[in-house]
């Protein structure tokens, strides 16, 4: 049950550590993030949180 | 007797290895194989593969991929059941949302690359895959739930969850048609084939919302009516199959009490087993299970035989339960042959008990009687019931037993057994 309930957080942190990255190299202006390429990041972001979440549910 | 189980979750086998399901597949298995790995539906994983499918081509590609690297798994029982465990798991939805919006954001992120079809044919084909899924999956649901069998009683609150989930099937098949047809407009207005016929489709849509308000009383109506009478079947399977219980075990008994009036000690054999039935059966609904089906139920089956055997009540109170293997079996032996010597010692006016506790890590069971008691230091070396047949029984089983006993102070017998989680 740890396991599982450690799946969902350390998959929500893992993607949240990854937006916020995106967003910081968009700030510093080491890459273009468009509006075109945030729209799929925030959906896989959510959709990758809900799997795992989904997941660790299954297994408690 | 009088029992008492709260059975904890049985731990179920390990994540079933990624393989595909030709049984369950509509083509190779791949989806229906994909699908009970990740515990969600496999219309949804068809619909991700068909929506990747527009964006540039890659859904057949990755199929392809999976066809040749994936072994080909047994093939299991296809339908309704294998559906109907998918569903119910938990998580599924929030698994099947999170892969949903993972190939969205994958149709975004190939559209934003320019490996992308067309706006005006791939968003109402993935809106119009999405509807038809919903559609079929509501169909498939339905036509499992009437070819279900009724051959067990509805367990308490069944009637209103059917109830609740013909109405949540409305919902859902409305949804899906709604989905439909918006793809459907939405790739005529995309392709221009709208543009000359705005006012014929204005008055269109006005008439079916006004007949749609118009009959939108009657179709609820039926619906309920619908509702209603599957809830009054399953009432009276319900009252069938009480009627048929009580007349095979309730009057049955009671004939053989009546033939048997003479004799008071099986009379009271006769009272105690159909008490046990009756509470087991008021406890889960189905007839007690088997003595090998777990732990508690050999407690029970133990506590059954040696309350017939020597006509002494017997309490039986489980908490949690483990599957029977070769220790926990012999835990079920150490408590047969106490629950013997308390029959036995304690006198038929001393009620019995056995209390088993199941955790993770390990099995506990107490067997105590209110009985004269006896000093354990002055069993004779001869008598090796309690010597071999429990404590040393426990012993080569990795257990152990302690006898808390007293000259009139009754006797409790604990046998404990550490398990590996």
């Amino acid at each position: 049950m740890r396991r599982a309930s450690d799946l969902a957080a350390l998959t929500g942190g893992l993607v949240t550590v990854a937006l916020g990255g995106l967003l910081a190299l968009d700030a510093a202006g080491a890459i273009r993030l468009s509006f075109g390429w945030l729209w799929p990041a925030l959906l896989a972001a959510v959709g990758a949180i809900l799997v795992a979440s989904g997941l660790a549910q299954r297994d408690r | 007797m009088t029992t008492a189980a709260t059975p904890t979750p049985t731990p179920g086998p390990g994540p079933a290895p990624l393989r595909r399901d030709p049984a369950r597949g509509l083509l190779a298995g791949v989806c229906a194989g994909v699908g009970e790995r990740l515990g969600v539906d496999p219309m949804i994983v068809r619909l991700v593969v068909v929506a990747l499918t527009f964006a540039g081509g890659i859904g057949p590609v990755l199929y392809l991929l999976a066809w040749i690297v994936l072994p080909a798994g047994p093939a299991g029982p296809a339908g309704a059941p294998a559906a109907e465990r998918l569903r119910t798991r938990p998580g599924t939805w929030r698994v099947a949302a999170g892969v949903g919006l993972l190939a969205l954001g994958a149709l975004l992120a190939f559209r934003e690359l320019g490996v992308w079809f067309s706006d005006a044919i791939a968003w109402p084909l993935v809106l119009a895959a999405a509807g038809a899924a919903l559609v079929w999956r509501q169909s498939a649901r339905q036509r499992a739930t009437e070819a279900a069998p009724t051959a067990d009683p509805p367990l308490p609150g069944q009637v209103e969850a059917a109830s609740r989930e013909a109405a949540v099937g409305v919902y859902r098949g409305g949804f899906g048609v709604a989905l439909i047809v918006g793809a459907a407009l939405l790739f005529l207005y995309a392709n221009g084939a709208l543009s000359g016929l705005g006012e014929m489709v204005l008055t269109a849509v006005v008439v079916v919302v006004a007949a749609g308000l118009i009959l939108a009383p009657f179709w609820w109506g039926l619906a309920t009516n619908l509702a209603a009478e599957r809830a009054e079947r399953i009432r009276s399977q319900e009252r069938a199959e009480l009627g048929a219980h009580l007349h095979d075990s309730v009057l049955q008994t009671l004939a053989l009490v009546q033939k048997r009036a003479d004799d008071p000690r099986a009379v009271a054999q006769l009272a105690r087993r159909q008490e046990r039935e009756l509470r087991a059966w008021l406890q889960s609904g189905r007839p007690a299970p088997a003595p090998d089906a777990s732990l508690a139920a050999g407690l029970q089956a133990a506590a059954a035989e040696v309350e017939d055997a020597h006509g002494v009540p017997i309490e039986v109170v489980a908490v949690g339960d483990a599957p029977l293997d070769d220790d926990t079996r012999a835990v079920v032996d150490a408590a047969r042959e106490a629950l013997v010597n308390a029959a036995k010692f304690a006198g038929e006016d001393a009620p019995v008990a056995v209390y088993a506790e199941v955790t993770d890590g390990r099995v506990q069971v107490f067997v105590r009687d209110r009985g004269a008691g006896f000093d354990p230091a002055a069993v004779p070396p001869d008598r090796r019931g309690l010597r071999e047949s429990v404590v040393g029984r426990m012993e080569r089983h990795g257990g152990r037993a302690v006898v808390h006993a007293a000259p009139g102070a009754g006797t409790e017998v604990e046998l404990t057994l550490e398990r590996t989680p």
